[in-house]
């Protein structure tokens, strides 16, 4: 019998394999938060999902899920930030020192948290694009020299310097919190998803030469992300300075650790591209908080929790984390 | 496949899970918790002690105290955890030791545990937020080898959960550390640290050292307060200032040790500083360690009675909580001393059961916070040996 080659649609091939990693990539970071808040509920009968708890959650999410919001634009176009926990720290500084030193009012501290949050994210995005330098290089310069701020700043003022709750109060409302959170979240999904600034993020992160030779502002696009991610950074370091009620030279400290941890537990593309979303860092963001709380709540020792959030981490990264740049299409 | 065995994979480790999660408490009066005898490892000071008839009441109500440090990875941490360990059957005491590492992770935690239903809480940092959110859970909040600033004292003290705060003299032990180093020849020295604004405690030790040395007419020469790169720190001072003739260190690790041996420097300085490693009774020996001290691991049992004082019928054992209890070091001057640390603190528990019993106000109406203050001030090597005795 004569034998027939057996065509094969390319076009077909490539959707449908598409479409399935599209699949995967929405579902899988949502089946590991999922898993990950049934094993620790049934582990603590319940206790994490309690209405107290779900508080204590918001709380302990918050400031690495507004970072992590901001932080999103950075990693969408193929940057990155190592400086955030400690720009972070020297924000707090500056809104403590223009409050309680300057004796200004508690809106001038903010301002004062958010300006020298985007002044650093600036110097990392801008310098970095400016100067075509890996934005790891520039981050880790500009971590360094907060680092430095900060050490410094906090020994002129006293070391451990105390957050007077009834000034700062208003950022240790948990209502104040609840809506500041839904509100940046949702104002930066509408940027990320709807606007041409989120697209225009990820199509830098899918292929830099094609997205300027289609006409995309590269400049434009990093400064307005670093913009963003400086508000956020700056945002939360008057909640997190409240929260901690004290500023010193730890302030800060291990904040962009934990966003790398939420953007690995989310299945963000770490390089970028169409693949980024939103709901990748929340989820990831969701998913180290009850991870980290419930391990607590079930009241295992320190040793077991570092060993069992070490384990499970793999777990999840290997169910969710998005491959599709590491391999080859396979046509057969 | 892979993602099969990783579902199969994150079950196994749910059932670990399970597995790690301990059993509750027993109820009071099941009769299995307080004895009238110590326990077996509280062979420590009052470890020879015959005991007939124990302070602590049998049938004590089960409570859960969770201890926030950092207790893995350094022998002190271990030992701090060990000294409290040995309370947990005499006083009915389950504990959680739980893993910080700053100020907004402390918060994070003391939610979550608050919300767990602990019983107390004993940690080495402070704030006025984080003692709130204890206080609204109703959860005493006492904190050991911390230093705090007058100002946040008067604040926390204002909170009825909080029960004080207990930590070693810093300062006075440094300069103690400056008169040996002075009297032991050394004229000219250089000073190790940690990076200046990370720790009171760290910095304390550097500053008074300097002071009280050059109060004494000695000279500082190099200072460098480089992170831990302390074996740096020491190959630099050994070829920048030949003169130098002591070296003093807030932490006297012993990556110091190695690096005074390579460098050639054993017998041309002398050396001094806080905590003791496996070369100590060496460098003793040779006349290069002059000075070093100890018995931070005992700050957290101390710390634990008072702690217990106020979580059994609301007792504040601390009278002035604005003020800090300070607790004197285990001072270390020769290979001898360091023998009986060995013995007797290292692998040992620096207070048994009883003598925490006995600094508990309902159990010991008799006991009051003077000798509460007389007890910490008199710990020392000679104290910790003389009540094993």
């Amino acid at each position: 019998m004569p034998v027939q080659a057996k065509s094969v649609d390319i076009g077909e091939v490539l959707t449908q394999k598409s479409r399935r990693k599209d699949l995967f990539s929405a579902v899988l970071p949502f089946c590991g938060l999922l898993l990950t808040v049934l094993v620790l509920s049934i582990a603590t009968k319940g206790l994490l999902l309690s209405p107290m708890n779900l508080v204590n959650i918001i709380n302990q999410c918050f400031n690495t899920a507004i970072v992590g919001v901001g932080a999103a634009f950075v990693f969408a176009h193929g940057g990155m930030d190592f400086s955030v926990g400690a720009s972070c720290g020297v924000a707090q500084l500056a809104c403590i020192a223009v409050v309680t030193q300057l004796r200004l009012p508690l809106w001038v501290g903010f301002l004062a948290a958010v300006m020298v949050g985007v002044a650093c994210s600036m110097v990392v995005g801008m310098g970095s694009h400016a100067l075509h330098l890996q934005p790891f290089i520039v981050s880790l310069c500009v971590r360094s020299a907060c680092t430095g701020i900060l050490v410094v700043g906090c020994n002129a003022l006293g070391k451990n310097i105390r957050v007077p709750l009834d000034v700062f109060g208003i950022f240790n409302n948990n209502i104040v919190k609840t809506i500041v959170l839904v509100a940046l979240v949702a104002f930066s999904w509408y940027l990320f998803e709807k606007t041409s600034l989120g697209k225009e993020e990820k199509a830098i992160g899918g292929n830099r030469v094609t997205a300027v030779q289609s006409g995309i502002l590269l400049g434009r696009n990093v400064f307005l992300s670093s913009l963003i991610l400086g508000i956020c950074v700056g945002i939360a370091a008057c909640f997190q300075m409240s929260r901690s009620g004290t500023v010193s030279a730890s302030s800060g400290n291990g904040l962009e650790f934990n966003i790398m941890i939420a953007l690995a537990l989310g299945g963000f593309p770490m390089a970028g591209g169409s693949a980024a979303r939103i709901r990748s860092m929340i989820i990831g963001v969701l998913t180290i908080t009850f991870l980290t709380n419930g391990l607590t709540l079930v009241g295992l020792d320190s040793e077991y929790v570092s060993l069992v959030k070490g384990l499970l981490f793999v777990v999840i990264v290997a169910v969710s984390y998005d491959r599709s740049n590491l391999k080859q299409v396979n046509f057969v | 496949m892979k993602r099969l065995l990783c579902l199969l994979l994150t079950l196994v480790m749910a059932f670990t899970l399970f597995g790690c999660s301990k059993a509750p408490s027993e109820p009071a009066g099941s009769g299995t918790t307080a004895s009238t005898e110590p326990p077996k490892d509280t062979q420590g000071a009052a470890g020879a002690e015959e005991v007939t008839t124990s302070v602590i009441p049998k049938d004590l109500p089960p409570k859960k105290v969770a201890a926030l440090g950092a207790f893995s990875g350094n022998e002190l941490y271990l030992q701090w955890r060990k000294n409290l360990e040995s309370l947990a059957e005499p006083f009915n005491v389950e504990f959680q030791f739980v893993e910080i590492s700053g100020s907004e992770d402390l918060a994070s935690m003391v939610e979550s545990l608050c919300t767990a239903g602990v019983d107390g809480i004993i940690t080495q940092m402070a704030s006025e937020s984080v003692v709130k959110i204890a206080a609204e859970h109703n959860v005493p909040y006492m904190v050991y080898c911390g230093v705090f600033s007058d100002d946040l004292m008067q604040v926390l003290a204002g909170y009825d959960n909080f029960c004080g705060v207990v930590a070693e003299d810093d300062i006075v032990a440094a300069r103690h550390g400056a008169e040996a180093m002075y009297n032991a020849g050394c004229r000219s020295v250089g000073v190790v640290g940690l990076t200046r604004g990370m720790s009171d405690m760290m910095d304390n030790r550097a500053d008074y050292f300097i002071e009280r040395f050059e109060e004494l007419g000695g000279k500082v020469i190099a200072t460098d307060y480089s992170i831990m790169k302390f074996a740096d720190s020491i190959s630099t001072f050994a070829a920048a200032y030949p003169e130098m003739d002591g070296i003093w260190c807030a932490i006297l690790n012993e990556s110091i040790f190695q690096a005074v041996t390579t460098e050639g420097l054993v017998g041309q300085v002398k050396l001094g500083g806080f905590d003791l490693s496996d070369s100590s009774p060496d460098f003793y020996d040779s006349g290069t360690l002059v000075f070093s001290c100890t018995g931070q691991q005992a700050t957290i049992v101390a710390s634990f009675a008072a702690l217990y004082n106020y979580m059994y019928d609301g007792t504040y054992l601390i009278e002035d909580r604005s003020v800090t209890v300070p607790r004197s070091f285990i001072e270390i001057g020769n290979s001898d001393d360091y023998a009986d640390y060995n013995d007797y603190v290292r692998y040992s528990t620096c207070y048994s059961a009883e003598e925490i019993g006995r600094m508990i106000k309902a159990f010991n109406p008799e006991y009051t916070f003077a000798d509460y203050l007389a007890m910490n001030e008199a710990f020392s090597i000679q104290d910790v040996v003389s009540r094993a005795q």
